[in-house]
């Protein structure tokens, strides 16, 4: 501790005093070690306080990785934010439940990062909707404060907030933890095997069997030496599950010809990205592997070997909020503890 | 004590001053001559269907109403008017038909209402897509009617299907009856063109976006934001199955835990409505043989004939000392599920099936079909009852709240217990998710001068919502904030306020846009 700059240990004296947490100086920083959300608020606040820019601080969100038990009542599951979503899910899939079919790079996040950045935490429920799987949130914010959102299915309070810290990169303050949705867990994995002459077609049967509302979870397609081969994978609850695969077979032989089933084995592929649906022939019909996830009446997530024209990549920095609005944030003065 | 939204004297308007009569020509000019100062018309538009300023209009007063209302008819007049009002540092309140009930549109400090029912144009529909560009102004079940003349749907069946614009649902986050199978407007709404406080006409990006999600952000503005001028909407296919079920439970926790078991079952219900006792009462008096015995005499003291009185002056003592009635209801136990589900044939039938398993295994009395075909037959047909109560002299409202569902019944007897002394309150569950759900609880009440009845009035909000949020609902489910729950708002999002200050302070720099609402 004697060997630091003055400056920095004054800076520790006085941003540990005012937000009450403990800290330590690493490679020249000054690290804040929050346990609690209210101590991870205060260090916001301190920090905006003592170190507007932030340059000399950190604020380690390291302690927020807790897993709590999932509650079978509300569905759902209180984690920490730098919590990983594999652990999640496997501390899900003992309680029967699941996060979702999740495609493999998301899967491979911290709860934080697939919050916060472009997959924005959403996932697919029943009837092809997107929902976002946070119940709720706590945030510290920037400048100080802490929003921490009430555990309600949903709410009109104002504007969905949420709006504001999903895929947005953390930039209106730290997420720390999450209170994350679950899904009865898929009693049966299926997948149905069409053959299809043209690239429209991949995506005619893919939205139809949606709107028909038979869960497709996960569709793999490949270019043959005479059209397309579509693997279509219908993750089901038990009392539906017969008539989710009758219903895509048929939608199979109404769309092209349906094939001998058989079963699909997980590929990962380098890119994932977020399409609209009326870009899907055009992505089919360049001819590479894909392999398509989150399927939503809003849009799809489309894993390919390369970039796919017209899909956002999901592992770039989500744009920055506007001037405005972040200086907005700013205004007010910091509350220190 | 200053109020937060004054009344004044009906009869006794001011007259519009010069100045207003000046902005009136200007914006006349701005919107092909739509512009009026005429009392009347002021008088409109001072209220919405807030049941405080339906109790004040009865009085012979009103809300502080608005200088100059106007109605645009393009996007491009919306923002002129808009550009007027910044200039000029004048309020201006978006409205569509009125229908809210929080108070939403109450210019509390005066200025220029907006009525945008003038955009009522479809502007297209895409039935591969299930996508519809519809102008905000385009009322709910003219919008639903074409719609299904191309065999879709918008999955959105609010109460006030027949009085409430499109915009109005997403200002106000609004839900439908069929919101367990289709989602709230938040889910169904993927685009939204607005104008903002300086005038300028954002269209909001539908997914993928690569930032912020500003159409979930412009949902559930209020107005303060932006003025809703157009939206690009999911829409489903018309049903190609219907199936009918009710169940009677012995009490709530029975129902709620069913429909629970239902949800998290992956079975979705297009409708789920589960009435507590009181309310069952009423439900179940349209469609059920009376029962004899001991039951029948029970049933029968809250017949047609007593209800009806409940809503003439012979019931104002007994709802105005409510607790005798709470008390009587709180003898009761049966509860009625009404279970509505739709979509595929192929589907339907087995989530009927699998609902019906779940319901008697929590104890459910099947009750066959009727129950939920006569609440079908008259879904919108409540709130037009009403005006009877408020012609009588007391008063209704409805609080909806929602919360998962480890917290619903706490929720359910906090709300009951904290109000009971006040109102005569009943409550039926419905909106639900795996989660939770949402609670609709309504209040009559009465007392006897406009003064003891208001007192009365604001202390049930108070205690009401004080309960709700104690118990950890949250303020609110799908009918807004308005001027009602202002509070509760600030209360629920706590320093939350700062993300709406800012909001407020990019969309809408010079604060014109609804001020005061939102807490902003």
């Amino acid at each position: 501790m004697s060997s630091l700059p003055i400056d920095l240990t004054e800076l520790e004296e006085r941003l540990a005093k005012a937000a009450g947490v403990n800290s330590r100086v690493s490679d020249g920083r000054l690290e804040l070690l929050p346990t609690t959300v209210k101590e991870a608020a205060r260090a916001e606040a301190a920090r905006g306080h003592f170190d507007p820019d932030g340059s000399r601080t950190l604020i380690s969100l390291a302690a927020f990785a807790h897993i709590e038990a999932p509650d079978p009542i509300t569905s759902s599951v209180k984690v920490g934010a730098s919590a990983q979503l594999a652990d999640v899910e496997a501390a899900l899939r003992s309680a029967g439940l699941t996060l979702g079919w999740l495609s493999p790079k998301a899967r491979a996040l911290s709860v934080r990062a697939w919050i916060e950045g472009p997959y924005a935490g959403l996932r697919v429920i029943p009837g092809n909707r997107l929902e976002s799987a946070a119940l709720s949130l706590s945030v510290s914010l920037r400048g100080g404060g802490l929003y921490q959102g009430i555990a309600a299915p949903r709410s009109a309070v104002g504007p969905v907030l949420e709006g504001l810290i999903l895929g947005c990169g953390g930039q209106v303050g730290a997420l720390l933890e999450v209170q994350l949705r679950a899904l009865g867990r898929p009693e049966v994995v299926e997948t149905v095997h069409a053959g299809l002459e043209r690239p429209e077609e991949v995506a005619q049967l893919v939205r139809a069997a949606l709107q028909r509302d038979v869960p497709v979870v996960e569709v793999q397609v490949r270019r043959k030496a005479r059209g397309y081969t579509a693997d279509l994978v219908v993750a089901s609850l038990g009392f539906r599950a017969s008539r989710d695969r009758a219903a895509l077979e048929q939608l199979a032989k109404d769309h092209g010809e349906l094939r001998t089933m058989r079963r699909v084995e997980e590929r990962e592929l380098p890119f994932e990205g977020e399409l609209p649906w009326e870009r899907l022939p055009w992505a089919v019909a360049q001819g590479g592997p894909l392999t398509l996830y989150r399927l939503a009446r809003e849009s799809l997530v489309i894993a390919a070997e390369g970039p796919v024209k017209g899909a956002l990549a999901l592992d770039r920095a989500p744009e920055p909020l506007p001037t405005p609005f972040l200086s907005a944030l700013a205004l007010r003065p910091p509350e220190v503890a | 004590m200053t109020r937060l939204v004054e009344r004044l004297p009906l009869l006794d308007l001011p007259a519009p001053t010069a100045a207003s009569q000046r902005l009136c020509r200007e914006l006349a000019a701005l919107v092909d001559g739509r512009a009026s100062t005429a009392s009347h018309e002021r008088a409109l538009y001072a209220r919405d269907m807030w049941p405080k300023a339906l109790m004040w209009t009865r009085a012979g007063y009103t809300a502080l109403p608005p200088d100059v209302i106007v109605w645009p008819e393009t996007v491009e007049q919306v923002a002129a008017v808009t550009r007027k009002a910044c200039e000029l540092g004048v309020p201006l309140i978006p409205y569509g038909a009125g229908s809210g009930v929080c108070g939403g549109t109450i210019p509390l400090r005066g200025g220029i209402v907006m009525d945008v029912k003038r955009l009522s144009r479809i502007k297209s529909v895409d039935p591969e897509a299930l996508e519809a560009d519809v102008e905000a102004g385009m009322l709910g079940e003219i919008f639903e009617r074409r719609l299904n003349r191309q065999g879709l749907s918008t999955g959105h069946f609010p109460s006030s299907m027949y009085c409430s614009t499109v915009g109005g649902w997403i200002a106000a986050r609004g839900a439908g009856q069929a919101s367990n199978r289709y989602g709230k407007i938040e889910d169904m709404t993927a685009s939204v063109t607005a104008v903002d406080g300086r005038g300028e006409v954002v269209v909001t990006p539908r997914r993928p976006v690569p930032g912020w999600d500003l159409t979930q952000l412009l949902i559930g503005s209020e107005g303060a934001l932006g003025t809703i001028c157009s939206a690009r909407m999911h829409l489903v296919r018309t049903p190609e199955a219907r199936v009918f079920a009710g169940f009677k439970f012995r009490g709530i926790e029975e129902g709620t835990e069913a429909i629970r078991n239902i949800f998290q079952a992956g079975v979705r219900p297009a409708v789920v409505r589960l009435y507590d006792p009181f309310d069952t009462l009423l439900v179940g008096k349209g469609h059920e043989a009376k029962p004899a015995g001991k039951k029948g005499l029970l049933r029968a003291a809250f017949d047609e004939k007593v209800l009806v009185r409940l809503e003439r002056l012979g019931s104002l003592t007994a709802i105005g000392q409510p607790i005798g009635l709470n008390r009587a209801a709180d003898l009761l136990r049966e509860c009625l599920l009404v279970l509505l589900f739709e979509g595929p044939a192929d589907l339907v039938e087995l989530e009927a099936e699998e609902a019906t398993r779940v319901c008697l295994a929590a104890g459910g009395e099947d009750r066959g079909p009727d129950p939920a075909r006569t609440w079908l037959e008259k879904r919108y047909a409540v709130s037009y009852k009403q005006s009877r109560v408020f012609d009588s002299g007391a008063f209704v409202d409805t609080m909806e709240v929602a919360a998962t569902w480890d917290k619903v019944t706490q929720v359910y007897h906090r709300v009951r217990q904290a109000v009971a002394p006040l109102a005569f309150v009943m409550c039926h569950f419905s909106h639900a998710y795996p989660e939770g759900c949402a609670l609709y609880f309504t209040f009559a009440g009465a007392a006897g001068s406009l003064e003891q009845i208001e007192e009365r009035y604001d202390a049930i909000w108070r205690a009401g919502l004080a309960a709700a949020r104690s118990a950890g609902a949250t303020a609110t489910h799908h009918h807004g904030v308005g001027v009602s729950k202002l509070n509760a708002l600030k209360g629920q999002l706590g320093d939350g306020m700062r993300l709406i200050q800012a909001l407020k302070a990019t969309f809408d720099p010079k604060g014109i846009l609804n001020p005061g609402k939102l807490g902003v």
